[in-house]
């Protein structure tokens, strides 16, 4: 295990929010886990206006932005991939379009790819009070 | 012109029309943000159920950063799981 701890400038935050210019990892499955793009896909503004649409975008995709050192989990290190420590059964890594800038990557190596098709990013995502904006409704 | 889609390859075939350079390049951004706009659609969401990292004993280490973080309405991982009915 990586036990990186540098700036977290140049890299990319595996769990970002839905917005324009963020990439897109994937989407979420049927299964619950991630399917990885291979590619490199820009979110525009239409996207983003469309995925609002439905759900919460972050409960059905995963997205990437630069990791920002304001973030309230990052100590130095990520904390949310530090917490990443579940048994999973996958061995063999997932194809990611981003694992050279990854934040998590860098910080854990490859042990936490396996794990990351199972996170996905909003919080709030099951609170059905609140809409996409975050607000009660 | 005719189109192919294999998997997820999706091919335009346009032959004997002159088109620019510029224009193809057109042509093929605005099938990209078609693309995206028809991926920005997807929603696997049925049965599934979103678990916190702090429900999960090795991950309760971040558990107070994470709760400190929904307070704040940030950004926080969590593990999904599919449903068990």
């Amino acid at each position: 295990m990586s036990t990186t701890s540098t700036s977290s400038r140049a890299l990319l935050c595996p769990s970002a929010r839905c917005k324009p210019r963020s990439l897109l990892l994937g989407v979420i499955g049927p299964d619950g886990r991630v399917q990885f793009a291979h590619d490199r896909l820009v979110v525009d503004d239409a996207f983003v206006e469309v995925a609002r649409l439905g759900r919460r975008p972050e409960a059905r995709f995963r997205f990437a932005s630069p990791c920002v050192d304001a973030c309230a989990n990052w100590e130095g290190r990520c904390r949310v991939a530090d917490g990443l420590a579940f048994e999973v059964p996958e061995t063999e890594l997932p194809a990611c379009s981003i694992r050279g800038t990854c934040r998590w990557h860098a910080q854990r190596g490859d042990d936490v790819c396996l794990r990351c098709a199972y996170v996905v990013t909003d919080v709030e995502t099951h609170d059905e009070s609140k809409d996409n904006n975050g607000n009660q409704v | 012109m005719a189109t192919k889609s294999e998997d997820s390859t999706f091919l335009v075939v346009l032959n004997g029309l002159k088109i620019s350079t510029a224009m193809k390049a057109d042509i093929e951004k605005k099938i990209r943000a078609v693309v995206m706009q028809e991926i920005a659609t997807i929603d696997h969401g049925d049965g599934i159920t979103i678990q916190p990292l702090k429900s999960l004993p090795q991950s309760r280490s971040i558990e107070d950063p994470v709760g400190d973080l929904i307070r704040r309405g940030g950004t926080a991982g969590l593990v999904i799981t599919k449903k068990v009915l």
